[in-house]
């Protein structure tokens, strides 16, 4: 952290102008994983085509099994099946189980399940603890019937998934603003047309409207800094006004991020984030201090926010300030002689800084930020088990 | 410290929880007619520390349901008046099938405040669905106001959450139907600040949290026969 002036500003390798964000939006939206479905052997049809019984696809993180089905189902129908057997096949029956055996959750995300396979596959004994997860297959067998419903939720539909999904949106909304008006603000064509982009996988449709519930990165404006301490030439006392409203709809603003840890044998747990600690001090937000490292450019961009009042009090809330929190063996607190991290994150398959803002997380078009931690360096340390944890972000989308 | 009386921190629900857990006295089987408060022991994570909810067993009856001469399951009237008798397997004299309710009180930490789960399973261990739990004894149809189901969810109209749906329980992960936290807070201010005017001990107090989750369970009371 750098001091400007007796201002706080915390370096982020992140802007946050609303075209990065947007382009920051396309590309998680457009992230996939490689799944390759077999059908369990047992379960095959007579008369099938056997060896044919494997379906190769690259899915998007963003999307769900159930939304899948058809697109399998036409493969089996095609390709495996007789005419017999696609003609009496139940897709409410049918379910998915990892590799190893796990059940696959119907209302996770494709991107969640992807992250929480690999997390568990390297936390095996053998694996490699400092190995990064190779975007492998995921290995799914497709079973037809007999799904084991004490273990799964009652209805695999699409409905269902879209029902979930929906909840999730409402929820977001009310976590981050204390009520849910921008979502009941949205008319019923409009809800109906964000589910309508996950399933259809497009990216403008889906944010045609969710850019309407979802908080901007834009800095929030609520109130004048202290008057500058410093009289160097690279600062300038901001003419704040003193009465700045916020800006409503930042991430900043945000009684809280939307945020939830995976931890993959489970639990997930959830409290409230704020977007910024009340500590005090006053800070620029991300956007301000990524492009003042160039001298030359600070002056102009100092210029500009003394008539935009773009600080505000407190430090942003991170990453490590959050895992720190809850989970602090894995992560303590950093300061002198503190012991090292044990994990680290990656939100959507990439190692995530810990000094990432939540509230820009947050504001990401996510369904899910899947946010996962691998153990660093284990041989110095012995430990009994190595826990892996999934920061799962559901900022806006789920 | 909950900046409202409608809301608690996850901190407090604990509190809460364990006063009700010392002031009842536990029931290691809760009868038939249990009432609200018997029978509930407080569990933990089994790792992760600060992860507690209440729990308890409860037998039920249901209703075998069977099938019309279409071979369709006929699904009784259970949205009635408040005339309607709670215990409706022994009301019409069909033979009642016994069903164990699993029952959790956990934290809901996007609304703040306790949540009701719930799984009911037959006497073969499977689990039953929604139109079977419509026939148990379990909620109170007179106190739901018009609703519509689908096999996953009980809506009311224009209600922005279902009011009863699945979701993963939040400490086990597993399955679990839930009555919708959403509108506690709301209902919570409303009877906190009518029992804070007739005096209440000091407000965060480990006996004000237990007036407060014991003024809760009335609440939900109305809803669901516990």
């Amino acid at each position: 952290m750098s001091t400007f002036g007796g201002i706080r500003h915390s370096p982020s390798t992140f802007t946050s102008s609303p075209a990065s964000t947007t382009l920051f939006r396309r590309l998680v939206w457009e992230g996939t994983v490689p799944l390759e479905i077999r059908v369990d052997s047992k379960e095959l049809p007579a008369n099938s085509n056997r060896g044919l019984e494997c379906y190769f696809l690259q899915a998007p993180r963003v999307s769900y099994l159930p939304l899948l089905i058809s697109e399998i189902k036409r493969f089996l129908q095609d390709v495996v099946f007789d005419d017999e057997a696609a003609r009496t096949m139940k897709e409410e029956d049918w379910w998915f189980e990892s590799e190893e055996g796990h059940l696959l959750k119907w209302h996770w995300p494709i991107g969640l399940i992807y992250d929480n396979h690999t997390t568990l596959a390297t936390s095996r004994p053998g694996a490699s603890a400092s190995s990064r997860p190779q975007a492998v297959p995921l290995r799914l067998t497709l079973h037809l019937a007999s799904p084991p419903t004490d273990r799964l939720l009652l209805a695999p539909s699409a409905e269902a998934c879209k029902q979930a999904f929906m909840g999730q949106l409402k929820e977001a909304d009310f976590l981050r603003w204390g009520n849910t008006k921008r979502m009941t603000g949205l008319r019923k064509a409009e809800q109906d047309g964000m589910w309508e982009g996950i399933k259809e996988h497009n990216f403008d449709d889906y944010w045609r409207v969710a850019s309407k519930v979802t908080p901007t990165t834009l800095p929030a404006r609520p109130g004048s800094p202290p008057a500058a301490q410093s009289s160097s030439m690279h600062t300038r006392p901001p003419s704040a006004d003193p009465q700045g409203t916020p800006d409503k709809d930042s991430a900043y603003s945000v009684r809280s991020v939307p945020i939830r840890l995976y931890l993959p044998e489970g639990p997930v747990l959830q409290d409230l984030a704020p977007p910024v600690l009340e500590d005090g001090g006053w800070s620029l937000p991300s956007i301000i201090s990524a492009q003042s490292r160039d001298p030359r450019i600070s002056l102009l961009l100092m210029h500009l926010l003394t008539t935009a009042s773009c600080y505000y009090k407190g430090t942003p809330n991170t990453l490590a300030d959050l895992l720190s929190l809850h989970l602090p063996l894995l992560f303590p607190a950093p300061g002198p002689g503190a012991s090292p991290t044990l994990a680290y994150a990656l939100l959507q398959g990439v190692v995530t800084p810990a000094e990432a803002e939540l509230a820009w997380l947050g504001a990401l078009p996510s369904i899910n930020q899947d946010v996962w931690i691998h153990p660093t360096v284990l041989r110095a340390v012995d430990m009994v088990t190595s826990l892996r944890v999934t920061v799962a972000l559901m900022a806006g989308m789920q | 410290m909950s900046s409202s009386s409608s809301t608690l921190t996850r901190v407090q629900f604990e509190q809460a929880c364990k006063a009700f857990i010392d002031k009842h006295a536990r029931s290691p089987l809760p009868s038939m007619g249990a009432t609200t408060l018997e029978g509930w022991s407080w569990a933990e994570h089994p790792t992760v520390p600060g992860l507690g909810y209440l729990f308890r067993t409860v037998p039920l009856h249901g209703r075998a349901l069977a099938p019309d001469k279409n071979g369709d399951f006929v699904q009784e009237n259970v949205l009635q008046s408040a005339e309607f008798v709670d215990d409706p397997a022994i009301a019409d004299g069909a033979s009642p099938e016994f069903l164990t309710c699993e029952q959790s009180i956990a934290f809901s930490p996007t609304f703040q405040v306790p949540a009701f789960y719930f799984t009911i399973h037959d006497s073969r261990g499977s689990p039953v669905g929604l139109e079977e739990i419509m026939n148990t004894s379990l909620l109170r149809h007179h106190a739901l106001p018009e609703t519509q189901t689908t096999s996953f969810a009980l809506f009311q109209r224009d209600a922005l959450f279902p009011l009863l749906s699945q979701g993963d329980h939040p400490i086990s992960g597993l399955p679990s139907w839930l009555i919708h936290p959403c509108g506690t807070a709301c209902a919570m201010s409303e009877l906190i600040g009518e029992k804070m005017a007739g005096g209440m001990p000091e407000v965060c107090s480990k006996e004000w949290l237990l007036v407060w989750l014991e003024t809760w369970f009335l609440m939900l009371g109305n809803m669901v026969q516990l």
